[in-house]
Order: C-alpha cells, then structure tokens, then sequence
C-alpha cells in the first residue's frame, strides 16, 4: 500500500489514489460534464424562445429530442457536476486536510468511486449511440411512461439511463462511507468533534444524508429495470402495479437529495463568511443544530412533489406542514450567516463576492418553495415554469454560485497559484446579471400558468403572451452559458501562469492552509499538525493579529 | 485493514486512531455499508409488504412456492454464517489453516444455496411462474434475485480470503475475516426475514 | 473487537436459531385463528434476527455510533411503509382481477 515517492504517470495522475488527485479527477469530470448540461440547458431555453426553428450546433428541436434533451439536462447537471462539484470534488480534497490525516480511510475504495462515476457517466453517454436513442422520460423517470418502451420507443436507452444511475448511487454512497470514516477515526492530536471546521461537518452531514436516501431509490431502479427488461409490472397499472410507488421511492430520495446538494454550499459559505468577515461564526452550535434537524425533516417531506399526482388526500396535508416545517431551519441558518456578517471586517475577495451572490439568489429560491409547499397554491403551480424556476434559484446558487466560491478560495491551495482577480470579478457580475436575467422571467411565466415539459409553445395558443419573456430569457440564458468561458479561462489559464500563491493567502484558521500548496503526498511533512484551537478564532479580544491558526504547525518542506 | 496501514511510511509520523474504541476503520466501514444496505433491502421489502396488504390473493400464489427448498435454503445459509464465524475466530488464534478449512465450508455452502435457487427457478419456469406472470412473482424474483446478488458478492470475497488463507497469507487481509463475516452475518438477516415474508405466508396462515 | 468473548457459545447460538428456523416453518403449517399465525412467524423472525445480530455480529459489544446507524435505517424503513399505506396499500386499484 505504502507508495514510494516516484510514481509513474498511470499511477500518479490516472489510477491515483491520493485523495487530491482524485478530487482534481472529480472536479474535471464535473466541468466536463457541465458543457454538455450547459449546451442542453441552451437547446431547452432556444426551443421555448424560437419554436421549431433550428438551433444553432443542433438543428430543429423535435418534441422527442425534446424530451431526451430535458431528461439528460436533468441527470447530468444533478448526478454529473452537482454531486461531483459539490460533494466529491470538496469532500476528497478538503475532508483529509481540514482534519490533519494524510490521506482517506479507504483510499482505494475512494478511487474506485471516483472511476464507478466515470462508467456511469460512460453508460450514459453511450446511451446516445443506441438504437431507440437514450432515455426520455424526464429526469424523474415517472412510470409508467418509464416502466415501458412502447410509451417513448426507448428501450436500450431506458436500461442504460437506470444502470448509470444505479452506478452513480453506489459511487457516492462508498464516497460518503469513506468520508465518514476519515473524520470518525483519522482526526490529528487536539482535533476534537467541536473544532471540526462547518465545511466538514457539512461535508458529512451530505454523505451521511446521500447514502441514506439512495437505498429505496435504487430499490425503485432495480424494479424499473425489471420492469423494461423483463416485462414485470412493478409501475404498470394494467400489469397490477402501481405506478405511484416509483414516485414514492424516487421523491423519498429525491428530496434528501436536493438538501445533499445545498449543505455543502453552506458549509463553504459559513466557512469563506468567517474568513472574509474576520469574525467567528455566529451562532455554530445552533447551526448544526438546525442541520440535524433539517435532515431528520428531510426524509418526512418527500410528497410535497406528488400533492397533484393522484396521491390520497389524508397525505396532503401532512407533507404540506413538514414542508413548511423545513424552513424554519434553514432560516436560523440563514440569519445566523447574516449575524456573522454583522459588524465584521468584509475584505471583497472573490470568494467572498460569491457567497454574496449565493445569499441574494438563493434567498428568493428558498423563499417560492414555501409556495409550492402549500398544497393550495401548488394544485395551480404545480409542474408550471414557476416550479423550474423555483428549484433554479436553489439549484445554481447551490451548484455555481457556492461552487465557483469553493473553488476561488480553495484555487490556491489546490493549485499554488492565485486566479485572476479581475477575470473572477467579471465572471461573478456576468454570472449574477445574466442568472437573475434568465430565471427571474420564469417566474412570470409559471405563474402565468405556462406549463413545464412542453416541447412545442407554439402548439398553445395562450402562452403565446409570454413569447417575449422567454425570448428575453434565452438571451440571457446564452450570455449566462457563454459568461461561464471567462471562468474555464481564468481556472487552466492560472493553473500554470497565476501569481504565485503563498500557503495562507486569505489568512484563515482552518488547518489546510498550513498545508504547502500544492500539498504534497502524504499531506503533512513529518510530522502530524497538533491542534490547539476554535476554527473560528478571529479578532479576539487582546489578539495581536484578528487571526490565530488552528495549529502551530510549520508546514517545512518536504523532500520528492 | 486498520488505518495505520492506509499511509505507510517509515519516517512519515502516523496519525493514531480516533475512532470509537473497540471498533477499527474498517469495522466501522463495513457498518456504514450494513446501513446503506438496510435502506436499500427497506425499499424493496417495503414496496413487498404494501403491496401484500391488499393483495390478499397472494397467499394462495405463495403456496406454489415449494417451502421444502426453502426450509433446506434456510439452514444451508444459517450453517455457512455458523462456519465463517468459526473461520473469523480461528484467524484470531491466527490459525491460517484452520479458518481456510471453514472458509472453504462457508463458500461450499454458500454455492449450494444459489444451486438450490437455480432448481427453484426452474421449478417455477417449468410450471409457468416467470417475473412477467404476475406482481407476486415479479417481487419474488426481484428480492430472491437482489439477495442472491449479494450472496455472489460475499462469496467472492470469501473466495479472495480463502486463497489468501490457505497459503498462509493473510498479512494485513487478517482483519478482512472478521468484516467479511460480518456482511455475511448481514446477508444472513435479510434472508431472516425475507424467507418467512415470501415463503411462510400462504394458504391457511391467515384467514 | 475481537469476537473471542463469545466465541465459545457460537455452536450454541448455532443451534438456537436451526431450532428457531423450524420452529417458525413449522409454525406457519399449523391453523391459527385470524391473523395470529402471521404474528407468530414474524415474532419467531424477530428472535432469529436478534440472535444473529447481537451473537455473530457483535452487536452486544459495539459502541453508541454503531446502534446509531443501525437505527436511523430501520426508522426510515418504517417511515417509507407508514407514510406509504394510504396511497399504495389503500384502495384495491388491481384491474386485472
């Protein structure tokens, strides 16, 4: 097990086990993937903004295209760059360093998710290439319109959408075991549960709820793929089935999902918000209070997705009041990350500018779910655009704004040298406009009762008023994907000719930044880091300097 | 395998164990895993009882199945758990020999429940019982198929132990035996309850 | 962690749970009046399963952590049943029949 320090090119950058490398593996596999979800988002916002016109790159937008194209927006963006972007990417390159191990637990087994995601995203993209075309019953894949290929034509497709999915919830549930275990058992001296920094409580509050989730769903995959392959009729009401029980176990996932989504992203944001503000934490104890509280709430909400689906009524209700229940977590969260914004020292770095950003969108996200949680108003809004727009503003908030915001503040550590400060800037107001500009018209339109996973608006004549709104918004969709080339720019412009970065350069507590930057294998030099305190010491009272790190540990260099 | 070995260098300082006491990095993996698993055998066997709640008609399709092989089935899987334990406790009195002896016992046994659920499919196919013939078979197909997946899986594992056993090569595999078994005493639960849930409802349990 | 603590009665939970196993096939033979017999074979299951997780699996001698994760599952798999049955278990929707 033990690896010398000359590795080979396979061994080092391929087939690596060092949790860095598979982290930088994992946030490649989620840029990548993010260009094909973006250029599907692109397909999606033309065809609403110019009907049956040919897309450019793509030509005309057929209704079947149509529906792959929605189906593999929503996988990809979810299970390719969100879990990926979110969870692997910061788990594998922050979880080892933040705690002062050298490595992960299981350190093949952390290679061995990283390429289980490859396949599934392989499995995925092959499903391209087959007869009958890949899977296009949307990203939920409701039976039984997905139990049965005589409804979409799609058969190959449909196995190898399940079997990608099964694949990527078995890589993230192993991810999440490892994870767990580095931070239960490979602590260094001093680094008590209390002084584990948000992001890897965070981090772990994602894992611990992601593979709890995923077991009913991939119970629900298994029956599926029974249901394409071997003509069962688990979804299939003229089979004896009962189609509502994929919604269950799928929407049982589905939402402890999102909330897998969303802690990361807090955890970053509280942990940039104490760096950027110079001050602790406001409130820690109760935040982790409320995330505990959010994931046990998490698994009690689900059917606030099916109020409209035919499900019984006696369920309606209960799930309306735990939705709303749900926010009232979230919400201390919320205010506690204003109070500790409250009366700090806010240096304007680009890492700070993005959790701005993130507060302000993802606000008014976290704030049109309450509408949609309501039974009544849902019975309206339900599967309209004013839901799409709803889980955008959760959505890339969660995924760009709080990843792009990891990866300006973790750039330099990870790399050794600092991204363009002024390229970032630009990056976030072209961002920040042009993403307010895209979805804030989607509300309009939902609530003007313009229905979701439409492939024609032509074909209604009543949502012919909203044409301009939707052409307003694809433009701004365009400028939205095409602002993110700035960010591709600055991210492999930097890796070889940014400033040189030095080890602390945001002068933060947490024990990575006493980390050389690139670390090097094994992390620590010879000796392990002691940990003597609070990650969130900052301008305490009668400090020389308003910051004290969380070990006084000398990163002196290392040989190879 | 316990962390230590996880970065292994001789000048390198080695961060000690945190963990629970008692339980080793790789114990507690392997209970994450059981967790996950338990969540996993929720959903189908969840999806298995509401369905049987009102299908009361089921009970007459479960008479078909032949409660002979599965009662066999049964104490097959409870003698191959009983041996991996004898094989985990002999590789803690570093008895090599000894635990490959039972291991080989475990997986002999462990191939012979899967033979057993080879005639039962047969059995079914011949007398037209297939996923497709109804929602009860579909269920029954599914969870015995899932099981039988898992039984695979513990017996490769098994297998790679064996080899390494009977060589006198487990070095740093040694605690591998332990976690092996405890997956197995795992598949073992499921099978618990999953025998009875298909099997031991039919005609005449409950009017 | 080593199991040698209670690896001396690993013959005797052997045999309690062969006894268990047909017992509880013999059991679901007999007639019992309404739902008894159901009760009888899961009550048996039960004692089965705890045997096999606290004997062979340590359960007895692992810490609270452990319990933990054995728990949530086991409350969630109640959770998607209870919260299931109006909507799938209710209403006979079998049209074939």
């Amino acid at each position: 097990m033990s690896q010398g320090h000359h590795q080979g090119f396979w061994t080092k950058y391929i087939f690596s086990t060092d949790h860095k490398m598979v982290a930088r593996q994992f946030l490649l596999l989620a840029l990548g993937m993010a260009v094909f979800g973006g250029f599907y988002a692109f397909l999606i916002r033309w065809q609403m903004a110019f009907p049956n016109q040919p897309a450019p790159f793509f030509g005309p937008v057929t209704p079947d295209k149509y529906n792959v194209i929605i189906t593999m927006h929503g996988t990809i963006m979810l299970f390719f760059v969100g879990m990926p972007l979110l969870n692997a990417f910061p788990s594998n390159f922050l979880v080892p360093l933040m705690i002062g191990a050298r490595d992960m637990a299981f350190p093949r087994l952390n290679m061995a998710s990283f390429w289980m995601t490859v396949v599934a995203a392989i499995l995925l993209m092959s499903s391209f290439f087959v007869p009958g075309g890949p899977a296009a019953a949307g990203w939920t894949g409701y039976a039984p319109l997905s139990a049965s290929s005589e409804y979409t034509g799609v058969k190959i497709g449909a196995v190898l959408w399940l079997l990608s999915l099964a694949f990527v919830f078995i890589s993230s549930s192993l991810g999440g075991i490892n994870y767990l275990v580095t931070v239960v058992t490979m602590r260094a001296k001093g680094m008590s549960y209390s002084r584990i920094p948000l992001t890897v409580w965070f981090l772990l509050a994602a894992a611990f709820t992601f593979f709890l989730a995923a077991g009913p769903v991939l119970a629900g995959a298994f029956m599926l793929l029974m249901d394409n392959v071997f003509g069962t009729g688990f979804f299939l009401p003229f089979k004896g089935g009962e189609p509502l029980l994929w919604q269950h176990l799928f929407w049982f996932f589905g939402h402890p999902e999102v909330y897998v989504l969303f802690f990361p992203t807090l955890g970053f944001c509280l942990d940039i918000i104490a760096v950027f503000a110079r001050k602790p934490i406001f409130g820690k104890k109760l935040i982790i209070g409320s995330t505990i509280a959010a994931i046990a709430l998490s698994f009690v909400v689900w059917a606030h997705h099916m109020f409209v689906t035919g499900m019984n009524p006696t369920l309606v209700t209960p799930f309306a009041i735990t939705t709303i229940l749900i926010s009232v977590p979230f919400a201390i969260i919320y205010v506690c990350m204003f109070m500790s914004l409250k009366g700090g020292s806010i240096r304007l770095e680009p890492p700070m500018i993005w959790v701005l950003g993130f507060l302000a969108t993802f606000l008014v996200g976290g704030l049109t779910g309450i509408f949609l949680g309501a039974a009544g108003a849902d019975i309206y809004l339900h599967a309209t655009y004013f839901v799409i727009a709803h889980f955008h503003y959760t959505f890339f908030p969660s995924v760009f704004f709080g990843g792009y915001a990891a990866i300006n503040y973790w750039y330099p550590k990870m790399f050794g040298r600092m991204l363009n400060k002024t390229a970032a800037i630009l990056h976030f107001v072209l961002t920040f406009i042009f993403f307010n500009c895209t979805f804030w018209p989607l509300f309009i339109v939902g609530m003007g009762g313009m229905v979701r996973r439409i492939a024609d608006p032509s074909f209604y004549p009543q949502f012919a008023i909203f044409s301009h709104l939707n052409v307003f918004a694809t433009i701004s969709a365009m400028c939205l994907i095409s602002s993110q080339t700035i960010f591709l720019w600055n991210f492999f412009y930097s890796m070889k000719n940014g400033k040189k970065a030095e080890l602390n350069p945001y002068e933060s507590n947490t024990l990575e930044w006493l980390a050389q930057s690139p670390p090097p294998h094994g992390n620590w030099g010879p000796k392990l880091p002691v940990v003597t305190g609070d990650p969130y010491e900052y301008s305490q009272p009668g400090e020389a300097s308003d910051w004290k790190s969380q070990s006084s540990y000398k990163g002196d260099a290392i040989h190879g | 395998m316990d962390n230590t070995a996880a970065v292994h260098h001789d000048e390198y300082e080695v961060e000690d164990y945190t963990g629970p006491a008692g339980t080793t990095a790789g114990r507690l993996g392997v209970w994450i895993l059981i967790s996950s698993e338990i969540v996993l055998f929720a959903g189908l066997l969840g999806s298995y009882i509401l369905f049987r709640i009102f299908h009361p008609e089921w009970y007459e399709e479960s008479s078909h199945l032949n409660l002979y092989l599965g009662t066999v089935n049964t104490l097959l899987l409870l003698t191959s758990n009983f041996f991996m334990m004898k094989a985990t406790t002999a590789v803690e009195k570093d008895d090599q020999k000894l635990s490959a002896k039972y291991m080989l016992l475990t997986i002999a046994l462990g191939l012979a429940f899967l033979a057993v659920k080879g005639v039962e499919y047969t059995l079914e196919f011949k007398h037209g019982e297939f996923p497709s013939t109804g929602p009860f078979w579909s269920f029954y197909f599914l969870l015995t198929g899932i099981h039988g997946t898992h039984i695979l899986g513990g017996l490769v594992a098994i297998t790679l132990l064996w080899i390494h056993a009977k060589n006198n090569a487990l070095g740093e595999l040694k605690g591998r035996v332990a976690l092996t078994g405890l997956y197995w005493s795992f598949v073992e639960l499921v099978w618990i309850f999953l025998f009875p849930l298909l099997y031991l409802l039919r005609e005449g349990a409950a009017k | 962690m080593s199991l040698s603590a209670s690896k001396s009665n690993h013959g005797m939970v052997y045999v309690a749970l062969v006894i268990l196993a047909l017992v509880t096939v013999g059991s679901s033979l007999l007639q019992f009046p309404g739902n008894v017999g159901i009760y009888i074979i899961f009550v048996l299951a039960l004692a089965q399963a705890f045997l096999v997780a606290l004997q062979y699996m340590g359960l007895k001698i692992e810490g609270y952590m452990v319990y933990g994760l054995i728990i949530i599952p086991l409350v969630l798999f109640a959770i998607l049943v209870f919260l299931c049955i109006p909507d799938i278990a209710h209403y006979p929707l079998h049209l074939n029949l």
